[in-house]
């Protein structure tokens, strides 16, 4: 008897300390990672580079998460090619990661998802190839119609990965992205001798996005015209418009009842009391920020040339995407759940807590490792929440361009002016990023 | 209910539950090298290598027989004198197939040219004069068979030191018959040889036809070698 009750006190103990441990680990990502962003949304993108690399060194288990807004943060600083280079590590990461692994889900169930090393949502997996057609764009050009012919291959492989009985949700969720063949409608086109591709790239774009006003004259232009009057080349703006998609941890009330409820029922008909659902189940939720800028207008020499157009809306891309993972985030809670209050019934069967104290101690022990979950918020959250596009065609030669903001209050505000060189018959690009009504980072501009 | 059977009931829940979501181990994605000997992968949904590289040496090589023969020539004053190699500009590859060609397109213009070059029949001229000339006259290769663009493009292109005496379009196209859940698709690579000065052209296809099964047994029924000899 003497020996059962030390035994007892033994387990509580080690179990005390084990909780104690993970206790000290439950802070969310987005809470750690928060003065990173802060410091970009404040245009210090020294400062976000180094708070981010400085975290990435930290945890190396949310380093891929952090490597993609370290990504975004090289690219408005005007270093495209080491953007391309950071994410093209992320993507290789993420396909990696793809495949679940045995000992990290197993220790997943006894803390939480953050246990699980990062492989992105779906919609993150996409769009970094999405991005990697962009930085290259903006540095050499190279492998840009490859990295746009791996977004929808991409798209394709999750949709084939879905279940059956998901399919017709997940033809939705997963639908073929249209910035991928404007991507490469746009480089084809500017090769004067493939007009078949670039008119075969936008109809798809047509097809896929028809809301996309600028799309029927691509395609007519692909169709029956040439890249641009001789003397004259085009000028590409692409603008990241508004804060985008980011994840946050909420409460998951409905399962976390039902499970208390359960839990209170196998207790009356139990010898030992199970763990009360005492703790919610937390789960992360796809939060995006309200809408502050509708559109860019580009003024060239003074002049009204266009305004940009949503080509990829990432918030819709996130949650179309999300809809289908959620209900897989939250069976994995429950799940864990369970496995907890298996092993705390099972320490108390074990050790024979027969004392009332005993039963407690273990309970409160269960209740406070329930309470060390955290919902597995990594995410890339710089991204914005639309990329949006216009193309203007311009006489060879130096121009000045402006981009002003138009809020979505109709409110035309000031924005940046640059000079830009456009070469006959040559596309350049120009990339800004508004978060806001004010733009973060240079406008970065290359000619092809 | 007793500990016993609340136990077992809880460990088999959390136990099933964890074996479907814990099985397997994360891998690692290979590599190897496909021997010169080994057959193509055959794409399950389009067509690929096995489709695009013998129809390419095919349509190619029947081409430069074709022509080979053509342009060989025996002097009187008995010794052979082979003719300067006639200049070719390859304009590109058309895709009107009902598929992607994706990152075969330049594959199939690299792999045509290639062999272009190789032959010594022909002397095609650089893709990268070629692009710099449709630049600078602002043609579209369809265009160019108009005969007044055609001369304002050769000019171009002599003002670079290459003359022009024949245009190559390859165009891709295929026919889809679909049974059930099967299908036959005919992939047909034609290669259109267009004389500048004369405006005569030759034309050379190859043609492969391939099946896509929605299941295994697909391929058995409708092309299984007994019912060839029904």
């Amino acid at each position: 008897m003497e020996h059962a009750n030390l035994t007892s006190r033994l387990a509580c103990a080690g179990l005390c300390l084990l909780g104690i441990l993970a206790t000290a680990g439950c802070s969310t990502y987005a809470q750690r990672i928060r003065p990173a962003h802060e410091q970009f949304y404040q245009d210090r993108l020294d400062t976000a580079a180094e708070e981010l690399a400085t975290y990435m060194a930290r945890h190396p288990g949310d380093a891929d998460a952090a490597a993609m807004d370290l990504a975004m943060v090289q690219l408005l600083d005007g270093r495209p090619a080491e953007a391309e280079q950071t994410l093209r590590g992320v993507r290789d990461n993420l396909d990696a990661y793809e495949q679940a692994d045995a000992v990290e889900s197993g220790l997943s169930m006894l803390t939480d998802d953050q246990r699980l090393a990062y492989a992105g949502e779906n919609y993150e997996r996409v769009l970094a190839r999405v991005f990697l057609a962009l930085a290259n764009l903006l540095h050499d050009g190279q492998d840009a119609e490859a990295y746009s012919l791996q977004i929808n291959a991409k798209q394709a492989e999750l949709l084939q990965q879905v279940e059956d009985e998901e399919k017709e949700q997940a033809a939705v969720a997963y639908a073929p992205l249209a910035i991928a063949p404007y991507l490469r409608g746009v480089i084809r086109e500017a090769t004067f001798a493939n007009y078949d591709d670039a008119s075969r790239a936008y109809h798809q774009v047509v097809s896929w996005q028809p809301g996309f006003q600028a799309g029927a004259e691509d395609l007519a232009r692909a169709q029956s015209g040439v890249h641009s009057r001789p003397g004259h080349g085009v000028l590409y703006v692409f603008a990241l418009v508004n804060r985008g998609p980011s994840k946050q941890e909420t409460l998951e009330i409905p399962s976390t009842a039902a499970l208390l409820i359960a839990d209170r029922i196998l207790s009356a008909t139990s010898r030992y009391d199970v763990t009360p659902t005492l703790a919610p189940i937390k789960v992360p939720r796809v939060f995006v920020p309200p809408r502050e800028v509708d559109a860019l207008t580009v003024v060239v020499d003074n002049q009204t040339r266009g305004r940009t157009e949503t080509i990829c809306d990432v918030a819709e891309l996130a949650l179309r995407q999300e809809e289908i993972e959620l209900p897989k985030a939250v069976a994995r809670a429950v799940v864990r759940r369970a496995v907890k209050k298996a092993a705390i019934y099972a320490t108390k069967n074990v050790v024979e807590a027969s004392e009332p104290w005993a039963d407690l101690a273990l309970s409160a022990v269960g209740v406070a490792w329930e309470a060390t979950e955290a919902a597995d918020t990594r995410c890339w959250g710089l991204l914005p929440r639309e990329i949006q596009v216009v193309r203007v065609e311009l006489p060879a030669g130096r121009h000045d361009v402006q981009l002003l903001p138009l809020l979505t209050s109709r409110v035309s505000v000031a924005g940046p002016s640059i000079s830009v060189d456009i070469a006959d018959g040559r596309n350049t690009y120009l990339l800004a990023c508004f978060p806001g009504p004010r733009a973060v980072g240079q406008v970065i501009q290359r000619t092809q | 209910m007793d500990r016993r059977t609340f136990l077992s009931f809880v460990g088999s829940l959390a136990g099933a539950t964890c074996t479907g979501l814990l099985v397997g181990c994360r891998g690692h994605q290979f590599g190897h090298v496909i021997q010169g000997g080994q057959p193509d992968l055959v794409g399950s949904h389009a067509a690929g290598a096995e489709v695009f590289n013998p129809l390419v040496e095919e349509a190619v090589a029947k081409l430069l027989e074709r022509n080979c023969v053509v342009y060989q020539e025996v002097t009187y004053q008995g010794a052979e004198e082979l003719p300067a190699p006639r200049s070719i500009c390859f304009v590109g590859v058309e895709n009107k197939s009902i598929e992607e060609l994706g990152d075969f397109k330049d594959q199939i213009y690299q792999q045509i040219d290639t062999l272009l070059v190789q032959s010594q029949v022909f002397q095609p001229i650089s893709r990268r004069m070629m692009d710099a000339a449709l630049r600078e006259t602002r043609l579209r290769p369809d265009a160019l068979l108009i005969p007044e663009n055609m001369r304002m493009f050769a000019g171009v292109l002599e003002q670079q030191g290459q003359p022009l005496h024949f245009l190559l379009y390859a165009t891709i196209t295929s026919g889809t018959t679909v049974r059930n859940a099967s299908e036959q698709r005919d992939y047909l690579l034609t290669l259109e040889m267009i004389n500048v000065q004369t405006g005569a052209y030759d034309k050379q296809s190859a043609e492969i036809s391939k099946g896509y099964h929605k299941t295994r047994a697909g391929k058995f029924l409708h092309y299984n070698p007994l019912k060839s000899l029904s």
